[in-house]
């Protein structure tokens, strides 16, 4: 039972260190794109209503 | 978690958080005027009977610190006046309401965009500098007239010259 409880717990631990390895480099620059995206056009937006006041 | 997840999530976070509270703002200030806000009422079936609809137009202002009030009708499918001049510079307050169904009111090229509903006069203070012409369409669909549902506002230089 506690020999069960530990290989979990191992298997868990393990799939944990593999997530840290990960390499992420390129998710993270298409996330902050995709946000400099939405920002770039929300100030232009927001730039065309201002002009129009 | 990863360390690229956590910088993600909380940018993600905190521009919701950012978004929601210029959508909150913006919701009650900058002219909007939610069904809750006091917005001006009128009878839609006695619309063409109250002085300031019966012949819509632009007229010197009589109070607040806008210079003219500009009463439009929007009615299945015309808009009344069906053209308007306005004195460059001058603040004009744009009243609109509809003795019929639901109508848009957006000036081009500018900030005005309003919905005219029967029962209810949408209002937009505006100033208007630069001398020009500016379509003025319905973007809410009407019926089969819809398309040709249009208005000219001429801002120009000099006197009042209307009707």
């Amino acid at each position: 039972m506690s020999e069960e409880k530990d290989k979990i717990k191992k298997e868990e631990k393990h799939n944990e260190d593999n997530h840290h390895k990960l390499d992420l480099r390129g998710t993270f620059m298409m996330v902050m794109a995709i946000g400099g995206l939405m920002l770039l056009s929300w100030f232009g937006a927001f730039i065309l209503f201002m002009e129009r006041m | 978690m990863h360390k690229y997840e956590k910088i993600w999530i909380s940018l993600g976070t905190a521009s919701l958080a950012v978004f929601l509270i210029i959508l909150g703002i913006s919701a009650v200030h900058g002219g909007h005027t939610p069904a809750a806000s006091g917005i001006e009422t009128i009878n839609p079936e006695h619309v063409r009977e109250d002085a300031r609809f019966s012949e819509p137009g632009l007229k010197e202002a009589t109070d607040g610190d806008h210079d003219y009030d500009l009463y439009f009708l929007a009615s299945a499918f015309m808009y009344e006046p069906g053209e308007v001049e306005i004195p460059a510079g001058s603040t004009v307050k744009i009243h609109v309401t509809s003795p019929d169904v639901v109508h848009g009111f957006q000036v081009v090229g500018t900030n005005v965009n309003m919905i005219a509903e029967p029962g209810l006069i949408s209002t937009y203070e505006m100033t208007f500098d630069e001398p020009g012409e500016h379509l003025i369409v319905c973007n809410e669909y009407c019926g089969v007239g819809h398309t040709d549902m249009t208005s000219t506002l001429k801002v120009v230089n000099g006197g009042i010259a209307n009707e």
